[in-house]
This record gives C-alpha cells, sequence and structure tokens, in this order.
C-alpha cells in the first residue's frame, strides 16, 4: 500500500518552477507581429504607425534580451530585419532567402510585412514561401496557414502552383509541388480558384487535391471537384512522409521521437524505442533517465506488471540510489513486485 | 510618454495612445499572462505562447471598450487573468478535439504542431508527478483548481471570472481533488 502523497505542496512547487520562465525572444516577435496585424484591422486604424511601432520595439525587446530593463523606453530600441519580406522566428529555423522567396527549413514562423497571416512549417520539413501584397505565395513544400485578419469582402490569398486559396480567416495546411497539391482546411472557411477559373469551396475538415496533370475525362461541363470527391478512395493515397535521419541520432532526437509517441497514445513502441536504444552505448546518466521512461511506461501507460517489476528490479540494481529511487520503489510497491528483487 | 500618461488617455473612443496602452499592457503583463497559461497548459511552452497570443490579440480587439481605472496603470491586470483562464480552457477543449481519431487521422502529416519537447523541466520526481496529474484533468476543472489553491480566488470570484455559478465551481473543484485523490494523491486543505 503506497502511502499518499500531498499534492498542493507538489502543485505550489511546480508553480514556483514555472514562475522562472519568461516568454522568448520569437515568441516576442510572433505576438508583437499579430497585435500589430490585429490593430492594423481594428476600426481604429490610424493607431497603425504607433502600434506596428510599438510591436516591432517590443520584438527589438526580447530581441535584445530579457536583461532589458521592462521600463526601458520603447522608442530607443530598433525593430528586427525582414528577410525577403517576411519576419522569421523559430529556434529550429533554417532561412535562405533566394531574391523574392525565402526557404524555410525546419521549425519556422514566417510573418509577411503585411502581417495578415502566419505561415508555420515544422521540423523537417522545407517550404519555398513569397510575399504577396494580398497573401504568400507557396511555391513548393508543406506548411501552415494561420489567417486571422480575412473579412468577407478582403480575403487573404494563397498562391499555389495550380491555383489560388482564397481565405475567409481560418487554419490550413498546404502540401505542394510543382504541379499538384493538396489543402487540410482545420477551421475556418476557404475556396479554392483554380487557374482556369472554376471555383471550389472547402469545408472545415475536408481535403483538397489538385493537380496540374490534365485529367482524363474532360467532358464539357463538367463540375468542379468537391471537397468531398476529393477525398475519395480514388485519389491516391498522401504520400509518406520520410524523415531523413542521420546515421547516429542523438539523445535529444530520440527524446524528441518518445515524447512524440506518448503524445501520440503509442506506447507500446516508445517502450521498443527506449529498449533499443538501452541496448547501445550511453551515458550513464542518459541511460539512467531513458531507462526510467521506459520503466514509467511499462507502468503506467501499458500496466505490464511482469516485465515491468523485471525492469525496475534491473534498474536499482543498475543504478543503485539513484536519483529516481523513490519513484522506482513507489512503483514496486504499487505493481506489487515482491520477488522481483 | 510615460505609460501613465497613456492610460489617462484611455476612452471609449480610439485615440493614438491606445497603441500605447497596449503595448504598455503587453510589455507589464507578457511573462504573468505566459507563466498562467503555461500553469494551466502544465508546463508546455508553445501551447502557453500561443494562449499568451490570444490573449494580447484579444486586448488589442477589445481595449477600447474595456472600462479602465485611470488611477491604477495595473487596473488591466483581472481582465487579463480572466481571458487567459477562458482562452486556456477553449484551447484545452480545443486540443480534446483534435486528439479525437478522425481528427488525427487528418493532422497526422503535422506532427509537430502542438510540441510536448518543450515541456519546462521539472527536475523533481514529485513535481513532475504532480504535473502529470494536472495535465489528466479536464480542461475546466484544471483551470479552476489552479485558480482556487494556487491564486486563492474564492468560488465565487472563479464563477465570475468563468461566467459560471458558486455551486458549479464548488462541483468542479470536488470533482478535480477525486480525481488527484484517484491518482494517488493527497489534496490537503490549504
Amino acid at each position: 500500500m503506497t502511502e499518499p502523497r500531498p499534492f498542493l505542496s507538489a502543485l505550489h512547487g511546480v508553480d514556483r518552477a514555472l514562475a522562472q520562465e519568461r516568454l522568448g525572444a520569437s515568441a516576442n516577435h510572433r505576438i508583437a507581429g499579430q497585435m500589430a496585424a490585429q490593430l492594423r484591422t481594428s476600426p481604429a486604424r490610424r493607431w497603425l504607425p504607433a502600434v506596428a511601432f510599438a510591436a516591432g520595439a517590443a520584438v527589438a525587446v526580447a530581441a535584445v534580451g530579457s536583461r532589458l530593463r521592462s521600463d526601458a523606453p520603447i522608442a530607443s530600441i530598433p525593430t528586427a530585419p525582414a528577410v525577403s519580406g517576411f519576419f522569421l522566428s523559430g529556434d529550429a529555423c533554417d532561412r535562405q532567402s533566394t531574391g523574392t522567396a525565402v526557404r524555410l527549413r525546419g521549425a519556422c514562423r514566417a510573418r509577411p510585412d503585411h502581417g495578415r497571416l502566419e505561415v508555420q512549417t515544422f521540423p523537417a520539413e522545407t517550404a519555398l514561401v513569397a510575399a504577396r501584397p494580398d497573401g504568400v505565395e507557396l511555391r513548393e513544400g508543406r506548411a501552415l496557414f494561420n489567417v486571422n485578419d480575412a473579412a468577407p469582402n478582403d480575403p487573404v490569398h494563397v498562391t499555389v502552383p495550380g491555383g489560388t486559396i482564397e481565405v475567409f480567416g481560418t487554419k490550413f495546411f498546404v502540401d505542394t509541388t510543382s504541379n499538384r497539391g493538396h489543402v487540410d482546411l482545420i477551421e475556418g472557411k476557404i475556396r479554392f480558384l483554380h487557374q482556369d477559373g472554376p471555383v471550389t469551396q472547402v469545408a472545415p475538415g475536408d481535403r483538397f487535391e489538385w493537380s496540374l496533370v490534365p485529367r482524363p475525362v474532360a467532358a464539357p461541363g463538367v463540375v468542379p471537384p468537391t471537397a468531398v470527391e476529393a477525398v475519395a478512395p480514388a485519389i491516391p493515397k498522401p504520400r509518406r512522409q520520410h524523415v531523413r535521419r542521420a546515421p547516429a541520432p542523438t539523445v535529444g532526437d530520440l527524446v524528441d521521437e518518445i515524447r512524440d509517441m506518448r503524445r501520440e497514445g503509442r506506447y507500446h513502441e516508445a517502450a521498443r524505442r527506449l529498449e533499443k536504444a538501452l541496448k547501445g552505448k550511453l551515458e550513464p546518466r542518459v541511460r539512467e533517465v531513458l531507462s526510467y521512461e521506459l520503466g514509467d511506461i511499462l507502468t503506467r501507460r501499458l500496466n505490464d506488471r511482469e516485465p515491468a517489476c523485471t525492469h525496475w528490479a534491473e534498474h536499482r540494481a543498475r543504478f543503485p540510489g539513484g536519483r529516481y529511487e523513490s519513484p522506482v520503489r513507489r512503483a514496486q510497491r504499487g505493481l506489487s513486485c515482491e520477488g522481483h528483487e | 510618454m510615460s505609460s501613465v500618461s497613456a492610460y489617462r488617455h484611455v476612452v471609449r473612443d480610439a485615440s493614438p495612445d491606445l497603441a500605447e496602452v497596449v503595448a504598455d499592457a503587453y510589455r507589464r503583463h507578457r511573462d504573468e499572462v505566459y507563466r498562467l497559461a503555461l500553469r494551466f497548459g502544465a508546463g508546455r511552452r508553445s501551447w502557453a505562447e500561443d494562449v499568451t497570443q490570444d490573449v494580447f490579440v484579444a486586448l488589442c480587439r477589445t481595449a477600447h471598450r474595456i472600462t479602465r481605472n485611470p488611477d491604477d496603470p495595473d487596473d488591466l491586470r483581472p481582465w487579463l487573468y480572466r481571458v487567459t483562464a477562458n482562452r486556456s480552457i477553449q484551447k484545452l477543449r480545443r486540443d480534446k478535439v483534435r486528439s479525437a481519431p478522425g481528427v488525427r487521422w487528418l493532422l497526422r502529416h503535422m506532427r509537430g504542431t502542438e510540441p510536448t519537447l518543450d515541456d519546462v523541466i521539472v527536475h523533481r520526481d514529485d513535481l513532475r508527478a504532480a504535473m502529470e496529474t494536472l495535465r489528466e484533468l479536464p480542461a475546466k476543472e484544471r483551470v479552476v483548481f489552479c485558480m482556487y489553491h494556487l491564486d486563492g480566488l474564492d468560488m465565487v470570484e472563479i464563477g465570475h471570472a468563468l461566467g459560471h455559478s458558486k455551486g458549479y465551481i464548488c462541483k468542479l473543484i470536488h470533482r478535480a481533488r477525486a480525481r488527484i485523490e484517484t491518482a494517488g494523491w493527497e489534496v490537503d486543505r490549504d
């Protein structure tokens, strides 16, 4: 029988740990940009110059660092520079300007000068984007678009090879190559304007695919494909995502991978991955952390008593008096692991 | 121009000073809002950043309608607190919808949109376990429980902030307490 632990004192401890946190520079950049965009569309458009200046300055406050006193004169700080018409942020973002466009690699957030939307790319992904006066152009790649400055009479446009996505305030994901692609509408309202004229409405939750490769049937007056048709079985499955991995993934990669698996409920896979990693060469401290993680998954997620008890016994034998001694003991008691010592 | 004088000019009509008010509120309260969101999001940094953005964008949208106290430079604080709590609940609920199997299928190629890798690292095991338990609570129970036990608000104040009756808040706190106790903790009274 395990003794109950005092929750409120632990919760206060969590709160004290969180109290050390500060908003990061890239987040500051992004939020200030969104605020400026919001104010630009508000009824009081005359705020714009002052707000843009204030937002830019707030960005710079973050960029210069939290060492700056919070009451530093905001007007004395320069604004962050733009790259090919975009303000870019993201600690793991690799960007390369190609003149009118910028190629984003990794986890980036890009906001064009006009600030009407934000483009987000993800780890191991690339996107080639160019700023346009009424939106952006995605020439190639995969990106999430978050538009919060669009109105029925003033939509934002995302141009892709094959057409234009007209946006009325929404969040959607686009994957495109030079001759085909698709858009997944997560929330909001968009429509796809084909290069040759037809218009297709896309509903939230639907995927719409387009292609510049001519369709075999070209009967006159054919109705443009609806979003429902676009996800019908006749359409090829979306291509699998191939993630290039370095020959020897770092511990950081492994932790990333495990966290993703945990988040998606793939506990068996996570346990296998950890078992495999633990067979390799690791620093003792890292091995202890991973070993604890594996035990935790076996105990709390898979409820697999026998393997969990065996694992905890091995863990304690390998790391006597280790940093997880107390929770491991609790886990063993909870599992009634007598006989596995 | 000092921030105080900027506040004095805030009235219902749009004023150029409002820009400074918003920027000033952001500078004063951004870390506080972020930390609050970080707590409600049980330590997820990106999640908290998104909530912070929502809150300040909402402030930009409504700043000219908020009744201000010109003598108190921190008078926006309660508004920011209330909006942060409500936005956190909304976002936690959206997350729940997104984790539904159908939606996950749609979003499967978008791994990383809700990073958990950037969790705040809490080194003590008991704190880490408490954060995990907090993360298991339903959205409203999590937020209400934190408001009650961490911020010391009474049930009427919480109800006022979230738009619920005292009775409902009481029920939420009791439910959260029961879940926490089921997870093997003792919820000692403050």
